[in-house]
């Protein structure tokens, strides 16, 4: 079907690279990817299973709903809960499991969530709902924020009064910064995310390896970019340079997708942010500017964030850190599956756990 | 004396056809019986009971519940919770205030129960003779909501206030009128009603008698059942049969029987035990069964066919056609009950319209006041293999789902599965609409060309939406650009659009029902799909699965001289048969028929003119669009030994080469053979033209139709073998509309098991195209899963 | 919700896009990229088209992929 996607994926080619990795004399290198699409892709293309024991290839935070913590889905619950209300959402958000249950369960017991392709989509609910409120849950990184702020500002446009967005974007440059400077962590090179990089390019990269020393390489998600991505960043940390490729020209530019940063731009406003693991990062989370609040539903219904809490045994911390791995959890594939999962890594479509648990074996 | 036990309390969680069904009141008299304490109530689509008593009591009811719920009732899921006793005073049904009424389950209509009949028969009940009884377990659903939550506020029966005593029984959990909504007796409810032909009332009393003479008097009188209209007519009465047949246009198309009661349909047909319990079931369907030569009804009522449509009374109004409980002097046991519509239309469900409609076809009208909210044909099934194979689904099946495992599959485990909206192909429409792993197949729509039943399709689509709460982001529909469910598709404001290819629908349709989730090698059969390669397909072989098919091979592609032309004449797909096999003929001496070789006259019913037209555009290759259909290469063959050649209905020609196949014991067949390459192989059947032409001079044609069939089943199995070579795929899916032909499908599951193979064919979903709308759902979601596996 | 496979874009509605990926028809937005023509890959994300896929870029990703093939043919 997609004879152009073929050359990306050559088998030939990709036994190649790795033989060419498995020479790899050099020191020792733990590699950290950040990108959800990433997890999945190399779990699903056992890239791992292709690199020389001293490449490591770690998961870091690049799961925007893992790296949320509870509290976001307790108030996306309890919205949910009233009459009045509509919460649209993206799929993945359906089985986090938070305090008193997750989006799903509520709406088994009546509530009325639907799960939307597109923030776009949530519009067309508010008008042909005019008598509901309608909640959108936004929780992603640059690849998706800009989308959310179209909504807004075509919700602005409209007039609409009964849409509003719960918002917890975050942004990577921060979390990329204390992660690099982080000597538990140990970094020696980022794989960089493609798609976040297509839209806020790749200047950021570069400051990152001159100020902290950690070089990266802007990778796609076919196994071939990924594999030569791998061995490129291996060669550069290896030489000590502290540059940054781009192997994903075909989609990503130096200066990114400048109209999606002005969008993005123009209806958030840096805020600080808590990563699951980590902690609260300043400026590296995304909040409504003011000139939008009626379609911030913290403001609008005036939501406290309240207690929250880890669940008991839940390592999902430290695996977002990199710092473990899933098989360290005592809960891995015991207490927490798919279908009946502890923590978000294990049930969020972009999650490690889940990933290691659909396709096996994380070194 | 049973020691004491300990008192304990447990929390049971019931899903699956609980609601709607009875079920509290049946929970209520179980606890009441074996003395324990606690509450029942509904809570999102699930039955929760908090029961109480002593530990052996308790296990007791654990026991009876799922062996003794109502009948109606399917309990799929069944979770027990120690909890800490209450306690509770005594045992109660509560309305929760948190009912939500977003249902997985809307009761379908249900035929009259057995205690109902008693009491329509008990001269000492208060409903004795009335024709509109039901209660709990049985009576009108489906077609009487309006909206859900199911209450009678929400149904047709709306514009009834009950009266004191119905109120009582409906207040009552004891009673078996507990929350039946459509409860009603001769004071408050419906009335019957007797019309002539311009809508004029008849008959002040006794309007069930009156019927009863008039029909015994031979005449039509127009019946308002549960779905709609039916015809009626007494079938032992010739001239009211053929009367009926020729004011409806109905040429040779069968009329579908009711008979009092299963003995009745025993002395008319063969009555197998399978079937027997498709004619009893609550569902009430027509079922097809053999006629028993000796069985003397008009031939008008199914001309030239070896089956009858039989369904028993289902509504207590039926029950009393038969039966009115006085003594009379008319005998009726056999009505024929068809549709009630003018020609091709769907049949009439509103009261005017209706009336106006049927006013030259019906000399009297018997109706009443109960409005029927959605318009709802009655099934049609069979048995195959001791197995049912649905034909139509729709009263009595509809709206329940069919709950999908392989749609689990296809999302992996913490998937979840979207809502789609599968919009089903151009004839025999129904369509398919999901929530979760449960997929709601419509009703039976019928042929989008026709206006009222478009319209039908489009309401039905957005009732069905409304009344399940389902709001599609995906919508699947047929490749064929000019079905009105594909127009229709493209005009929605959805933004996720998934074409599907007819026959891989079909394919898919059936792995869905069979539970199959693997790559497995399809057969997909019928009349006319539009292939990816813009050509009409029909006889297409598959190897792969949900989200990928390759074909892996067809039937050669026959030339289909006047394109719908040739549908409805088959003599045309005859004459571009014997033309792909390079058999030679010229117009006859006279004005008729044509001269084949040596072999002689044939087509004798066609004129010159015609015949020579019909040459040219084969020679040059005029209007002749080129198709691999079974469906059409039955009809060629059926033309060619003279048993149809002109068509009067759909699959006319296909039908009758299938009946007259009675070659028992006959052995032979004819030659196919393959030809194309290993990537996709086509089977040609040139040889078999000339040993038929050869056979038409001293075989009877029944002979020939019978080597035929066993030549098609013949070439399926070799070509599966093949794909089994090429692929290592053992298991055989069969689909299509040209499966519906029992003689065909009977050699061909019985050659393919010969082979080796597992075979898997329909059962509870159509094999034509009222089936397919579930394969595009399938479809749609394994494309969609295969975008998102590479990209979460 | 990433779509790392690139989609075809076939029609163009004002500021709507149809999209095709692997027989699947997805609307999407063009407001964040310009200069967006049919026959054009992109990038879907979340019902928006975020990239314009460069065939010329793409064309020597490739040749850097067999870079090592020529280098092991020498």
């Amino acid at each position: 079907m997609n004879n152009y996607l073929d050359p990306y994926r050559d088998t030939g080619l990709l036994h190649l690279w790795a033989e060419r990795l498995q020479k790899y004399q050099g020191k020792p290198l733990k590699l950290m990817e950040v990108c959800g699409t990433h997890t999945m892709a190399i779990a699903r293309y056992g890239i791992r299973t292709l690199l020389p024991e001293r490449i490591r290839l770690v998961s870091g935070p690049g799961c925007p709903v893992c790296v949320t913590p509870s509290y976001y889905i307790n108030s996306a619950v309890a919205l949910a809960r009233r009459p009045e209300t509509i919460v649209a959402t993206f799929g993945d958000l359906m089985r986090i499991p938070g305090d008193e249950g997750s989006l799903l369960e509520a709406k088994s017991l009546g509530a009325d969530i639907r799960v939307l392709y597109s923030p776009l989509d949530a519009l067309k609910i508010a008008r042909d709902n005019p008598e509901r409120q309608v909640v959108l849950l936004s929780v992603g990184f640059e690849t998706t924020t800009p989308i959310f702020a179209l909504a807004i500002d075509k919700a602005s446009q409209e007039g609409l009064n009964n849409f509003t967005v719960l918002s917890a974007n975050k942004t990577m440059p921060e979390v990329l910064k204390v992660l690099a400077g982080d000597p538990t962590v140990g970094i020696d090179g980022y794989l960089y995310p493609g798609h976040v990089s297509a839209i806020i390019g790749t200047r950021f990269y570069e400051e990152l390896a001159e100020k902290y020393g950690v070089p990266g390489v802007v990778a796609g998600f076919e196994p071939l970019d990924i594999l030569t991505a791998v061995a490129a960043l291996s060669e550069i940390c290896n030489e000590g340079r502290h540059t940054v490729r781009n192997l994903y020209t075909r989609v990503v530019k130096p200066e990114g997708n400048p109209r999606a940063v002005q969008a993005m731009e123009r209806v958030f406003e840096p805020a600080d942010a808590v990563w699951r693991g980590i902690g609260r990062i300043s400026g590296s989370g995304l909040a409504i500017r003011e000139e939008y609040a009626r379609y911030d539903a913290w403001k609008v219904f005036d939501l406290q964030i309240g207690e929250y809490s880890e669940p008991e045994g839940c390592r999902c911390g430290e695996i977002l850190k990199g710092t473990k791995s899933p098989g360290d959890c005592p809960l891995f594939g015991t207490r927490c599956v798919p279908e009946n999962p502890v923590g978000a890594c294990m049930v969020s479509s972009e999650g490690t756990c889940a990933a290691h648990y659909k396709y096996g074996g994380i070194r | 004396m049973a020691t004491i036990g300990k008192m304990m309390a447990y929390r049971i969680k019931v899903e699956g056809v609980v609601q709607g069904v009875g079920f509290r009141p049946f929970v209520y008299r179980l606890a009441h019986e074996l003395e324990l304490t606690g509450i029942v109530y509904n809570i999102g689509a699930a039955v929760i009971i908090e029961v109480e008593g002593r530990e052996e009591q308790l296990q007791e009811f654990i026991r009876r519940l799922p062996a003794e719920a109502p009948v109606l009732s399917d309990i799929q899921r069944l979770d027990l919770f120690e909890q800490t006793v209450v306690p509770y005073p005594d045992f109660q049904i509560r309305e929760s205030h948190t009912d939500s009424g977003k249902a997985v389950f809307i009761a379908p209509d249900v035929s009259v129960c057995q205690d109902c009949c008693r009491e329509l028969y008990d001269p000492d009940n208060p409903r004795y003779l009335y024709p509109f009884i039901n209660c709990t377990n049985c009576g009108p659903r489906f077609t009487i909501i309006k909206a859900l939550p199911y209450d009678r506020g929400h149904t047709t029966m709306d514009a009834f206030v009950m009266c004191p005593d119905c109120r009582k029984e409906y207040t009552d959990p004891k009673d078996r009128r507990y929350h039946a909504q459509p409860v009603s007796c001769y004071q408050c409810g419906p009335s019957l009603v007797l019309l002539d032909s311009d809508g004029a009332p008849v008959c002040g009393t006794d309007t069930v008698n009156t019927a009863r003479a008039l029909l015994a008097r031979g005449k039509i009188l127009a019946v308002k059942g549960i779905g709609g209209y039916h015809l009626v007519c007494d079938a032992r009465n010739e001239t009211a049969v053929e009367q009926l047949r020729f004011r409806k246009h109905r040429d040779r198309k069968p009329f579908a029987l009711m008979v009092k009661d299963e003995k009745m349909a025993a002395s008319l047909c063969h009555l197998s035990s399978a079937e027997q319990d498709l004619l009893l079931s609550p569902k009430r369907p027509i079922v097809l069964l053999r006629r028993k030569k000796e069985t003397d009804l008009p031939e008008a009522i199914a001309p030239g066919n070896p089956y009858l449509g039989i369904m028993l009374p289902y509504t207590p109004l039926h029950l009393l056609l038969f039966e009115s409980g006085r003594q009379d002097e008319f005998r009726l046991e056999v009505l024929v009950v068809t549709s009630g519509n003018r020609s091709d239309a769907p049949i009439f469900y509103k009261d005017d319209e209706a009336l106006a409609g049927l006013k030259d076809i019906a000399d009297f009208f018997l109706t009443h006041n109960r409005e029927i909210y959605i318009r709802v044909d009655d099934s049609v099934t069979r048995v195959f293999r001791e197995k049912e194979y649905l034909i139509r689904r729709s009263r009595g099946y509809v709206p329940l789902p069919l709950q999908c495992q392989a749609a689990e599959s296809l999302t992996g485990s913490g998937g979840l599965i979207p809502e789609i909206l599968a919009c089903g192909g151009q004839m025999k429409n129904a369509f398919c609409i999901n929530r979760g792993e449960y997929f709601y197949l419509s009703q039976y729509i019928g042929d989008l060309d026709e206006w009222d039943t478009f319209q039908t399709y489009q309401e039905s689509i957005g009732h069905f939406q409304r009344m399940l709460e389902i709001h599609p982001r995906v919508i699947a529909y047929d490749l064929h650009p000019d079905y009105l469910s594909t127009r229709y598709a493209l005009e929605q404001d959805i933004p996720v659009k998934i074409p599907v290819q007819h026959h891989h629908a079909h394919i898919a349709a059936c792995m869905a029902e069979n539970n199959l989730m693997e790559p497995v090698l399809g057969v997909a059969f019928d009349g006319t799909g539009y292939g990816e390669d813009g050509h009409i397909w029909g006889g297409e072989f598959f190897a792969g699965t949900y989200g990928d098919f390759c074909r892996k091979g067809h039937l050669e592609y026959m030339p289909m001289p006047g394109g719908e032309a040739a549908i409805r004449e088959p003599w045309r797909m005859a004459l571009g048969l014997l033309a792909g096999a390079g058999v030679e003929w010229e117009p006859a001496d006279g004005q008729q028929g044509i001269k084949v070789e040596e072999e002689g006259l044939l087509f004798e019913d066609i004129g010159r003119e015609q015949l020579a037209m019909v040459k040219a555009m084969l020679d040059k290759g005029l209007n002749t669009p080129l198709t691999s259909s079974a469906g059409r290469l039955f009809d060629a063959v059926s033309a060619l030994l003279g048993i149809v050649r002109k068509s009067s209905y759909e699959g006319e020609p296909a039908i009758a080469l299938e009946y007259a196949a009675d070659g028992k014991g006959e052995e032979g067949q004819y030659a196919f053979a393959f030809e194309g390459s290993n990537d996709c192989f086509s089977i040609t059947f040139r040889s078999m033209v000339r040993e038929i032409l050869r056979d038409l001079v001293n075989v009877p044609s029944g002979i020939i139709a019978s080597r035929f069939h066993r030549t098609v089943a013949a070439a399926i199995g070799d070509a599966c073998c093949r794909m089994r070579e090429q692929t290592g795929l053992n298991k055989v899916v069969l689909s299509g509309g040209v499966f519906q032909n029992m003689l065909l499908l009977e050699l061909t599951v019985s050659r393919l098991e010969k082979e080796g193979f597992q075979v898997f064919t329909h059962c509870r979903i159509p094999t034509n195209d009222g089936g397919i709308a579930l394969g595009q759902a399938l479809i749609a979601l394994a494309r969609m899963h295969n975008i998102e596996s590479i990209n979460p | 919700m990433c779509l790392a496979v690139p989609g075809k874009v076939t029609e163009i509605k004002g500021k709507t896009a149809i999209v095709e990926i692997m027989g699947v028809l997805r609307e999407a937005s063009l407001e964040l990229l310009e200069d967006v023509k049919v026959g054009d890959y992109v990038i879907l994300h979340a019902g928006c088209a975020i990239e314009k896929l460069d065939e010329a870029e793409a064309l020597k990703t490739i040749e850097l992929f067999k870079e090592l093939k020529d280098i092991y043919h020498e």
